[in-house]
């Protein structure tokens, strides 16, 4: 499953994100890497979640969201 | 002090082409500031010197680089610069870039001694990567630990001694928010300059993968992240959080962030407009009668220096004054957006709107202000981090239709289309709309093709209570700011026109200051102007000339028409009285009979021509001279194209 349709409020841990590097480098330092812990908090206005990374909250649009593959831990 | 290599002055680059650089004195040790955006930096470095940046909850607040030659009684003179927020030293926004010229691409004995990378205790692990690839580089570092009170609040302790260990450079906390005392920060900047630089054996030299060496610096900094922190208490959906919940959802997020942009837009037209109009009479009333009468008293009443101090001066100051409670609280208003953190959240919200127009969210904000006033609006331009969005928002703005301009609207359209008055001034709010998105896609597509569309990735910083001080200061701030910059070009601009309409020109005979305007070089400026706008149905002087006083300030149409057609001042927009009977006259006979295309031209090229001096003396501070020159060209050719087309088009079937 992906980051856009794993549930809400509950853990999912980080695949793969099949973005281009840039993309890929900078979600990286956000906290955003293959093996860490996301909660997807809650869907946003225009489509996208708010994400919980350890302290860190991320507002994702849809299109990176579909991108970001996740496994339940 | 001991042991700091000294080495001859050396140049800090700036991301300005046109910025002074500051030499450091030789032997001067260089301190620079660096950090994640939005961790506390500008605000340590406020507390450090005194000097004041902008500071925001906002990512990005610093845009140019802050220097300050530093004298302190531990460490004795030093050269402390700041530079904007870099989430990693692989650029991704022009802002980034300069932080990565500076310690990276530049000869070793230019870097700088020491830098001090300031570390949010609740984004630990970015802050880390940062430092390690800064550590890469074999400069000194000392990790300065920022917000640890609101890390402690969500039950997250960070160890500054257990960090120390694993990072291998000096770690202190600093609250600069709060402006404690830094000794800690000072004792270990002293230790960290006396001792040799040693580099770090660069996972990235291991290996020419930077995909790999990227790997190896996260799981460095997973290790010290572990033994530093600790877990007080389990965490909770903070308030944070339930409030985002509220913030950014898709119904009553859109509803809440319109009602924060309809606060916006009231305060900036019905509060400052009283305290303007105010303001205004004041400088035309009494300061005007005061300076007329001493004038009288020292027997250079009624002469032409009557005329530079009353219609010149006082006249120009009057106006760049008026523009003060109208700046003032637009910036307050901006520092509390910033500051409280919702602004991250309005980003959120109208994100999808923004990027048909490959803007981001946040732009949306000065071009809401702009439909209040233009001047505001430019500097409100900050909100956005990346440079080039700045520029292309700062271009568009002028094409918001402004209060002032609907005051001219709605006088013309009284005057021509009686009870359609109301529609053509709601379509001249649709036609702005439409200039704004068509003018930013062209732009997309010429000008600017370069500029980056990423999608939505934002940090969403913790909300926190703005403080007063920091509102306050920061509004000050700004407000000097454009006071600096704007009051020449204003006041400037102002006399020339009265000096161009006291002249009298070639042949009229008029000696000077004492010249109907009819018959002064101003008026003959503008019929020499005249036939350019012949094409879109009004090519006379007395329109051109209205145009012309436009350019300085669009409340000024009014009275120039007033004073050209020789009738009294309509005492509202809406009863236009023997000033209607003039335009109509004067617009049948310079379109040739067809006088409501004309007037619509005439509209359109009101609307989208350069909206006053003042937006330019703001543009010139936000995006520099350069730009502003090339706006005021997009301005003109964009409103006498779409003139001459509404003029032609119309009379055709008309």
């Amino acid at each position: 499953m992906t980051l856009d349709d794993a549930p809400l409020g509950s853990v999912a841990v980080v695949m793969r994100a099949d973005v281009d590097a840039s993309l890929g480098r900078r979600l990286a330092e956000m906290g955003l890497r293959a093996g860490e812990h996301v909660t997807p908090l809650h869907r946003t206005s225009g489509g996208g979640r708010v994400l919980a990374v350890g302290d860190t909250r991320l507002a994702l649009a849809r299109s990176v969201l579909r991108r970001i593959e996740v496994e339940a831990p | 002090m001991t042991a700091t290599p000294s080495r001859p002055a050396r140049r800090v680059p700036s991301c300005h082409d046109e910025a002074v650089a500051v030499d450091a004195p030789a032997g001067v040790p260089v301190i620079a500031l660096v950090g994640n955006p939005n961790v506390g930096k500008s605000t340590l470095y406020n507390a450090l010197t005194g000097q004041s940046r902008d500071v925001g909850n906002w990512p990005g607040t610093t845009v140019a680089v802050g220097r300050t030659l530093w004298t302190t009684a531990a460490l004795g003179d030093v050269l402390l610069v700041d530079l904007p927020g870099a989430v990693s030293l692989d650029p991704q926004s022009p802002d980034e870039r300069l932080t990565r010229d500076l310690l990276v691409d530049q000869p070793v004995d230019a870097r700088p001694d020491l830098v001090v990378v300031v570390v949010s205790a609740l984004h630990l692990a970015r802050g880390l990567y940062l430092l390690r690839q800064v550590q890469e580089l074999g400069l000194r570092t000392v990790v300065a630990v920022s917000m640890g009170d609101i890390a402690e609040r969500r039950g997250l302790r960070v160890d500054v001694d257990a960090l120390s260990g694993v990072v291998g450079s000096s770690v202190v906390d600093v609250d600069p928010r709060r402006g404690r005392d830094h000794g800690d920060l000072f004792i270990a900047m002293r230790g960290s300059l006396g001792r040799a630089a040693v580099p770090v054996v660069a996972e990235a030299e291991t290996s020419d993968d930077p995909l790999a060496a990227a790997e190896a610096r996260f799981s460095w900094v997973s290790r010290a992240v572990d033994v530093a922190t600790s877990r007080t208490a389990v965490a909770t959906a903070s308030w944070s959080d339930r409030l985002d919940r509220i913030t950014t959802a898709p119904v009553l997020g859109p509803v809440l962030f319109l009602a924060v942009m309809w606060l916006l837009f009231q305060a900036t037209t019905t509060v400052a407009a009283p305290v303007q109009g105010a303001l205004d009479s004041f400088f035309t009333g009494p300061v005007a009668d005061a300076a007329v009468r001493l004038l009288d008293a020292v027997g250079l009443g009624g002469t032409w220096v009557q005329g530079l101090v009353v219609d010149g001066l006082i006249a120009g100051v009057g106006m760049l004054l008026t523009f003060v409670p109208l700046m003032a609280l637009m910036f307050a208003f901006l520092s509390l957006l910033e500051d409280s953190g919702y602004l991250a959240r309005a980003a959120v919200v109208t994100d999808r709107t923004m990027r048909a127009i490959g803007l981001p969210g946040r732009a949306f904000l000065p071009l809401i202000v702009g439909f209040g006033c233009n001047v505001p609006a430019i500097s409100g331009t900050r909100v956005l981090p990346d440079a080039r969005h700045r520029l292309l928002t700062a271009l568009l703005v002028p094409f918001t239709s402004c209060s002032a301009r609907l005051t001219v609207y709605v006088l013309v359209a009284t005057t021509f289309f009686g009870d359609r008055a109301g529609t053509v001034v709601f379509a001249m709010y649709v036609v702005s709309i439409l200039l704004v998105v068509l003018v930013g896609l062209l732009l997309r597509a010429t000008l600017l093709r370069t500029m980056g569309n990423d999608p939505l990735v934002l940090d969403l910083p913790p909300y926190q209570l703005p403080l007063p001080r920091l509102v306050l200061t920061g509004t000050w701030r700004r407000l000097r700011g454009f006071l600096r910059t704007a009051s020449g070009i204003i006041v400037a601009t102002v006399v020339v026109v009265w000096a161009l309409s006291a002249t009298p020109a070639l042949g009229t005979g008029g000696s000077f200051g004492q010249v109907p305007v009819q018959d002064s070089v101003y008026a003959s400026v503008a019929g020499t102007v005249a036939p350019v706008f012949e094409p879109a149905g009004f090519g006379d002087w007395e329109a051109t000339s209205a145009l012309m006083v436009g350019f300085v300030a669009k409340e000024a149409v009014i009275s120039s028409w007033a004073q050209t057609y020789a009738t009294a001042e309509p005492s509202a927009a809406d009863d236009p009285g023997s000033l209607g009977d003039a335009l109509r006259a004067s617009f049948e006979k310079s379109s040739g009979g067809h006088p409501i295309p004309a007037v619509l031209a005439f509209l359109v090229f009101l609307l989208a021509y350069t909206p006053c001096v003042a937006t330019l003396a703001a543009q010139k501070r936000e995006i520099g001279l350069r730009w502003t020159v090339t706006g005021v060209g997009i301005q003109l050719s964009v409103a006498w194209i779409l003139a001459v087309a509404v003029f032609q088009v119309g009379r055709a079937f008309s």
